[in-house]
């Protein structure tokens, strides 16, 4: 079922937006729960829970890209879970990519404003756009969608220490063009 | 936590970058050739006629191929390992590479003349078609084909090309090489059997990684058969119409299907219109690929510069430009200038400036009289000795190629070792313009110099 008519099913109040949400995008946002809790039957709740999200946000909105405003919600959820879980030292996947963003973090002390939250999205949105649109993929696959270094190595024939590097040098790079741009977090 | 706002904040990266990473999946599910930077295939067709040789029993003809073959496993391109133990286990002697290259500059001084076309010819493939039929001639037919292909012997010729050919071979998702042989043999020649050798084929599987058809010449649906194994072969760059002969009793084809990427693609946002010189002083505008390597190689000879461009799998293309008012085809005079253009010069380091058409163009060769002038006639004689391959008769009516090659900007976008290849380049040695908006030669030189393509570009809007 095209995107659109999912969004006209929620706005009409029909209760099969919620199937046809989870037939076309369960798996995916199933995907990038899992590689956020590291656990299946969480990331089952997350992925009930942002379909239900969805049905209570649309209507108002009327998202351009369905992929995107889902993949938000689950990620959201996912990531607020995790932190619930590890303050009970019961965390999962989302340590990892958590510690590698970590290396993005710039280390410059500017007296500036931190960047607001949307600042910083459309700062990185910006960043994305000038880098190639290979690098560009790979670094949301990995840092969006949260596939694992080693599924992405499998689908591109690259090996993984060639890709583990690739991804090292963006997000120094990210690092390098905040630190420039005296970005404070 | 500052790497949680960094999380949200890609959390929340504008839809269309979103969209644009889930429907590409990292590239897989797109076709390949949209990355290639280089695309080039070539077919060699031998077609052998036979004199009727009376009272031989017939054998029943058999459906499908006779033997069919198992490529070489294929490895990832940033394989380094198995690349290396592959080279390890197929040896290729020095000698043997001077022998191919030797005949590639012979063979091209006398393909590449001034026709007013443009000509991509591929030495390898029709080095590999003649040796597989070398390795089916006897006495002064074999005497003369190894002879022009500069071997000794059938079984230094037949080891030398199963290594050549698996250290050749790669597939990955990059680019691509694969030389593809095949033989066809028709049983049956006016109602009269036609027995082949079980010993050809076999070790034309074995060296040449030949698979076997049976075949009858007679029908038109065999011309189409052969023609549809060579698209397959070439991915459907090429598809020749392809005429049989009753007369005829084998045909041995070579394809070479060859794409690849450039280290350092060529940014389309750079590609610009501009004039090209044809050698009648008109003019003709096409788009060129621009690109400026501050620290490179290049090479100034007797009347041109060269400079190449790398491939990912390993392979380099070069381009030789002459200098204003020398033709490619004076620098194409003789076997040796030919590889001085190609191989020799003085090298430099510096800035290089590429200014490069992107074109695309088919070439037919008919190579019968090329190999004769190299001294191969008995292959087309009636009297040859092709008794390797079947007792009856047997001699070469016609040799055939037909070559596609493509360029354009593609190459790995900005990868990690892009750039590494300047860390620590000399000390720049001057500047070199490869302002390629004249009549210039190209060549596709495989990972251990082996030719590949050779060509002239006259009019890249041909």
């Amino acid at each position: 079922m095209e995107d659109t008519q999912i969004i006209e099913l929620f706005w009409r109040r029909d209760e099969s937006a919620i199937r046809a949400t989870t037939t076309k995008y369960g798996r995916l946002l199933h995907s990038i729960a899992y590689h956020i809790l590291a656990n299946h039957e969480d990331s089952e709740e997350c992925v009930s829970d942002a379909c239900f999200r969805a049905w209570q946000t649309i209507p108002p909105q009327k998202p351009v890209s369905l992929t995107a405003y889902l993949g938000r919600i689950v990620r959201n959820i996912s990531i607020n879970r995790w932190h619930e879980k590890h303050a009970q030292k019961r965390y999962g996947g989302a340590e990892v990519l958590l510690s590698e963003l970590g290396e993005c973090v710039p280390a410059v002390e500017t007296v500036e404003q931190e960047i607001d939250a949307n600042e910083l999205t459309a700062f990185i949105s910006e960043w994305l756009i000038g880098q190639t649109k290979e690098n560009r993929i790979l670094f949301l696959r990995r840092y969006w969608f949260g596939d694992s270094v080693k599924s992405i190595a499998i689908h591109t024939g690259t090996a993984a220490n060639k890709l583990s590097a690739r991804l090292y040098r963006l997000r120094q790079d990210l690092k390098n063009v905040m630190e420039k741009e005296g970005i404070r977090l | 936590m500052k790497e949680k706002r960094i999380f949200d904040a890609i959390t929340d990266v504008r839809d269309d970058l979103i969209e644009e990473a889930k429907s590409s999946r990292m590239n897989k599910s797109r076709p390949l050739w949209q990355k290639v930077a280089i695309l080039a295939a070539c077919v060699v067709l031998v077609v052998a006629g036979i004199l009727l040789v009376p009272g031989l029993t017939k054998e029943d003809s058999k459906i499908g191929p006779l033997l069919d073959v198992v490529y070489p496993e294929v490895y990832a391109f940033d394989d380094y390992e198995t690349r290396m133990a592959i080279r390890d286990q197929n040896p290729v002697d020095d000698a043997f590479i001077a022998a191919v290259n030797d005949f590639s500059y012979r063979t091209a001084t006398l393909l590449l003349s001034d026709d007013g076309h443009n000509k991509s010819y591929s030495p390898l493939s029709l080095y590999y078609a003649l040796a597989l039929a070398a390795s089916g001639a006897r006495e002064d037919t074999a005497a003369e084909l190894l002879d022009v292909l500069g071997v000794p012997d059938n079984e230094t010729l037949m080891q030398q090309c199963g290594n050549l050919y698996r250290l050749l071979y790669h597939e990955n998702n990059i680019g691509k090489l694969k030389i593809a042989n095949s033989i066809w043999l028709d049983h049956d020649y006016r109602g009269q059997p036609v027995s082949f050798k079980d010993a050809f084929v076999k070790q034309a599987a074995e060296h040449f990684y030949a698979s076997s058809h049976p075949v009858d010449f007679a029908q038109a649906e065999t011309g189409k058969q052969i023609a549809a194994w060579i698209a397959e072969q070439t991915q459907g760059t090429l598809n020749p119409e392809i005429e049989t002969d009753p007369e005829q009793i084998l045909a041995i084809i070579n394809t070479i299907y060859f794409y690849d990427q450039w280290v350092d693609r060529f940014a389309k946002k750079d590609t610009s219109e501009a004039v090209f010189h044809l050698v009648d002083g008109s003019e003709v505008k096409t788009d060129f690929m621009n690109q400026t390597f501050s620290s490179a190689g290049f090479s100034r000879g007797p009347n041109f510069t060269r400079a190449g461009l790398t491939l990912k799998n390993a392979a380099q293309m070069v381009f030789v430009l002459p200098d204003q008012g020398v033709s490619p085809y004076d620098l194409l005079a003789s076997p040796d200038l030919t590889r001085l253009a190609i191989e020799g010069g003085d090298g430099y380091n510096g800035e290089v400036i590429w200014k490069i058409p992107k074109f695309s163009f088919s070439s037919v060769f008919d190579l019968k009289d090329t190999l004769v002038s190299l001294g191969v006639e008995k292959a087309f004689q009636q009297d040859a000795d092709f008794s390797g391959i079947t007792d009856h008769i047997a001699f070469i009516s016609r040799i055939r190629q037909e070559t596609h090659i493509a360029i354009d900007e593609n190459g790995v976008e900005a990868s990690a070792y892009t750039k590494i290849d300047y860390a620590g380049a000399a000390q720049p040695q001057g500047r070199a313009e490869m302002i390629l908006d004249r009549p210039f030669i190209f060549a596709v030189i495989g990972q251990n110099g082996n030719l590949l393509f050779v060509g002239a570009c006259e009019n890249p809007t041909q």
